[in-house]
């Protein structure tokens, strides 16, 4: 038994809280470690994307304490303490239901390839969560980082749009 | 013929949607095989070089590095991307020689992607530089540094047909009202860029090189990968989920070097590796649109009937010559798409240089050699003051019409039996009320009171001829409990294919669409398929389950007339039930009446590659340009398709809005090539222009159904619209800004510099 001093942050990740130990030894992260990676490859949420690891198309967005953020551009080690929600915190835990706008994307096939779609939707919540009521021009502004190359450029904003009006409708 | 559909049309969600939203769809690097380490590849800073000596003893002794390998660890062994029929083999991967700025020199595998890199850094090696060639005309000057041994002259021998006549050309000129001639090239190096890198994981498994892959058509791709690895097609197997968009790059129908690297990554660290490109590498080091120039010579009467065209075209490789030669071949289809002459003479070659390879991009080779025609073929009906759509609707195929396919020599002479083409045009025309905004060649639509922005109107059809040609194959097997499964090797990339293959055998088997499931892809357990390329997937695929499904209705017919006495022409399937047609009420469960409980019965569908089908596309682009600022701005974009009989709207709609990548190779994009070393200056999403949400612009369409009610040789009539979403863009684009400003500009993309330096030049010539 050997006694060990160590380093560790905390990274709440879609409301559960994960403690790593921070370090050059092979089972720990380096200090150099960026958010995609550690939510990926050391947490398997895998539904975050690796699109061009230059903070240029938001395949790997997530919400970082209330703000998307491209997480390859975050080092993990400046996330300590944070609340993180990937695409896999949107539908229900329990019962695996689609989360309203995940389910408005589905019902107006707001996707082609799907490889952009969890970080158009992670940017779109984000949007959501400040501004419930965005007008598509700010849906639009919005989603200016996110890269799409199949052209979902009218479905993927229809589908917020179409959940936008459908909220709306609701808070009748 | 059936009219009304039970799925067929019919909105459902997409097979994948559900597992998109959530992140649940598994893309090649979403994957973790058990002992997998990571591979980074050393790409020379050189564009020609013998590599003189590598010394990786430093990189090995780190811990954690598994294995470095270079050319001299694979030599002997016949490794070189190839199809095993044409171009020649020729070493073009992990050679002693690097031939573009980022060509491999080693492999290193380790255990994370960073310690890969450390790795790398370790290695010294010592080059002897070369003089290189960077263009087709460097390339092909006399005495000019030699690529490859097996290509004099850089000049890569092909197999396909690119070098043909027929008719009588000279006669067609003799005829002519009006004979242009005019030099054209496309060398902007587009690239596909999917959002997801090329990927691959690879293991070796007894003897069989095994990969998960991001690969869009696998078997195809698998035989590729086979014949490049030097082995028996059966020691390949490619397993593909989610593909996060090809666009051409991923077909690896050239390109496979992701794959071999991998596969040689894998068998030299012994254990299972991932390689992702780095997006730079993406850029860089993948594959860019086709570079080519050509000549043509148009003759055409004053009604613009051609009388004879003759087109020479050379195609730049790159680095490596592999699918060129195929896209030139079918560029020809472009002769046969947009000019309406038998009077033909065509001449191509492909030449090597030293820069990244070109490869397949959406538009196959027709997009090219369409970009080069339609400039001869616009500045003739400007000469003639005849409107270009009047000649698309005279050029264009009708329905049963003959033409030469050249790209099928061995019964050149088809019918096009796809769809009224003539009648696209003139529906399209009337939709965008095309009358109504032509104002004539050289006129703007309007002008702003300050005269300062002017807006022009332009027009481009653009499609091919070999959407049947290839073959496809599928397997429909039913099992006692009505539970109906498709076997096959169509991946999904987006287009949705594997629910159209669903719709097509739950439609023929009269089966609630939920009972019907699609086979994982595997190529070593499913039927071989060409693949969901060529604008040829929902007839292609579509027809190979439909066949296959029929033939599973037979066989389960052929044992109730057996058993039951009832005439197999007076039987029909339902539910997963067989009933009597005469006597609806007599109905034969599957189990027990026909098979076992645990029993199955497969049908196998064929598709043997048939000719005749063709696809076209139209689009009509508005602009408008700031004469001031040099900028174009999109006003409006109109789409015209005839997909037979639409299968999925929702992804069909998609797919036709899928047109960006096509605008904006007239407007935004291309690859900057340092001219020194060619090294690519821009391999990054910010460096390298794309459309972006907040730049939409104003766009509708129209997809004709002209085959609903009609018995044709598609599933259900369907087409699809195919690929042709790109080619339009770029040609009615130089048309709308000649009419708006009266300078044809002819380098992609108009960028506000040149399209100033277009109108200081008109205005100094004045």
């Amino acid at each position: 038994m050997k006694l060990k001093q160590v380093k560790t942050i905390t990274l709440t990740v879609n409301g559960r809280a994960y403690d790593f130990n921070v370090g050059e030894g092979r089972d720990e992260m380096p200090e150099s470690e960026t958010l995609v990676h550690t939510l990926r490859d050391r947490l398997g949420f895998t539904g975050v994307k690796l699109g061009c690891d230059q903070g240029a198309c938001g395949a790997c967005t997530v919400i970082l304490n209330g703000k998307p953020v491209t997480s390859c551009m975050m080092l993990t080690m400046d996330c300590d303490g944070g609340e993180i929600t990937t695409i896999e915190g949107l539908a229900d835990a329990a019962t695996g239901k689609l989360s309203g706008l995940q389910q408005a994307f589905v019902d107006n096939c707001g996707y082609q390839c799907g490889f952009c779609i969890p970080g158009i939707i992670m940017t779109a919540q984000a949007l959501l969560d400040k501004n419930p009521c965005p007008t598509e021009t700010e849906v639009r502004e919005a989603l200016s980082g996110n890269y799409c190359r199949c052209g979902t450029h009218y479905t993927a904003v229809e589908s917020i749009m179409a959940y936008v009006e459908q909220r709306k409708e609701e808070s009748k | 013929m059936k009219e009304q559909f039970r799925h067929i049309g019919r909105e459902t969600p997409r097979i994948l949607g559900s597992d998109i939203v959530t992140g649940k769809a598994m893309y090649v690097a979403d994957n973790k095989v058990p002992g997998m380490k990571y591979g980074k590849i050393l790409r020379s800073p050189h564009s020609f070089a013998r590599v003189v000596s590598v010394d990786k003893s430093e990189a090995l002794a780190m811990d954690g590095v598994a294995c470095v390998v270079t050319w001299q660890d694979i030599a002997g062994e016949g490794i070189s991307i190839n199809n095993g029929f044409t171009p020649p083999r020729h070493p073009n991967i992990l050679d002693e020689y690097v031939r573009y700025l980022g060509d491999a020199v080693a492999l290193v595998v380790a255990d994370t992607e960073d310690l890969a890199m450390e790795a790398m850094e370790k290695i010294k090696v010592e080059y002897e530089v070369l003089e290189p060639v960077y263009t087709i005309d460097e390339a092909m000057k006399p005495g000019a540094p030699q690529l490859y041994k097996e290509f004099p002259g850089n000049v890569v021998p092909y197999k396909n047909n690119l070098s043909f006549e027929v008719g009588d050309p000279d006669a067609g000129f003799a005829e002519a009202d009006l004979v242009v001639e005019v030099d054209s090239e496309l060398t902007s190096g587009q690239n596909p860029l999917p959002l997801e890198p090329p990927t691959t994981i690879a293991w070796w498994d007894n003897g069989v090189a095994t990969f998960i892959a991001s690969a869009a058509a696998p078997a195809y791709c698998h035989q590729n990968v086979a014949s490049s690895l030097n082995l028996p097609y059966e020691n390949v197997r490619l397993l593909v989920g989610a593909v996060g968009g090809s666009f051409g790059s991923k077909l690896y129908s050239g390109n496979v070097h992701c794959l071999v690297f991998t596969a040689l990554m894998a068998r030299f660290a012994n254990c299972p590796v991932l390689y992702a490109y780095s997006k730079e590498e993406h850029f860089a080091a993948h594959q860019t649109r086709m570079i080519t120039k050509g000549h043509v010579k148009l003759g055409m009467k004053k009604d613009g009937t051609v009388t004879a065209i003759e087109m020479t075209q050379i195609a730049d490789a790159g680095a490596t010559a592999s699918t060129q030669e195929f896209m030139l071949a079918v560029g020809t289809n472009s002769l046969p798409i947009l000019c309406k002459t038998n009077n033909k003479r065509f001449d191509a070659k492909v030449v090597v240089t030293n820069h990244v390879p070109s490869g397949s991009f959406r538009g196959y080779g027709y997009l090219e050699s369409s970009n080069l025609l339609t400039k001869a073929i616009f500045e003739a009906c400007q000469k003639l003051d005849l409107d270009p759509m009047v000649y698309l609707e005279k050029n264009v195929l009708g329905l049963n019409e003959e033409f030469h396919n050249a790209c099928a020599p061995a019964h050149p002479w088809q019918r096009n039996q796809s769809s009224d083409w003539q009648n696209l045009v003139r529906e399209t025309a009337k939709a965008c009320h095309w009358s109504d905004r032509w104002v004539g060649w050289g006129k703007p639509t309007w002008v702003s009171p300050d005269g300062k922005k002017r807006r022009g109107l332009g027009v481009s059809a653009a499609g091919h001829a070999d959407t049947g040609g290839k073959t496809s194959s599928a397997t429909v097997t039913i099992t006692g409990l009505g539970a109906v499964f498709v076997s096959t090797c169509m991946a999904e990339f987006g287009s949705g294919i594997r629910d159209i293959m669903q719709k097509v055998v739950a439609e023929e088997l009269d089966m609630p669409i939920e009972s019907v499931k699609m086979s994982a892809v595997d190529t070593a357990s499913n039927p071989a398929d060409f693949g969901s390329t060529g604008s040829r997937s929902t007839y292609c695929g579509g027809i190979c389950a439909l066949k296959a499904a029929q033939d599973v209705k037979r066989q389960l017919f052929e044992i109730c007339e057996k058993r039951h006495g009832i005439p197999a022409s007076d039987l029909g399937l339902k539910n997963g039930k067989v009933y009597q047609l005469s006597d609806p009420e007599k109905v034969f469960p599957l189990f027990p009446a026909l098979i076992g409980k645990v029993d199955s019965l497969t049908g196998v569908g064929h598709h043997n590659g048939v000719e005749n089908s063709t696809i076209t596309h139209l689009q009509v682009i508005e602009v408008e340009v700031d004469t001031e600022l040099g900028t174009i701005r999109l006003v409006d974009h109109f789409g015209g398709s005839d997909a037979g009989v639409i299968v999925n709207p929702l992804p069909l709609r998609n797919q036709v809005q899928s047109f960006y990548a096509g605008v904006d190779l007239a407007l935004m994009e291309e690859t900057i090539w340092d001219e020194h070393d060619y090294r690519v200056l821009n391999p990054s999403n910010i460096d390298y222009k794309t459309r972006s949400f907040n730049e939409v612009v104003k766009h509708d369409h129209l997809v004709l159904e002209t085959n609903r009610g009609k018995d044709t040789p598609y599933p259900f009539g369907a087409n699809g619209v195919g690929e042709p979403l790109l080619a339009p863009g770029g040609p009615a684009i130089r048309m709308a800004v000649y009419n708006a400003t009266g300078v044809w500009l002819d380098d992609f993309p108009f960028t506000p510099a040149r399209v100033l330096a277009a109108l200081k030049a008109k205005e100094e010539e004045k």
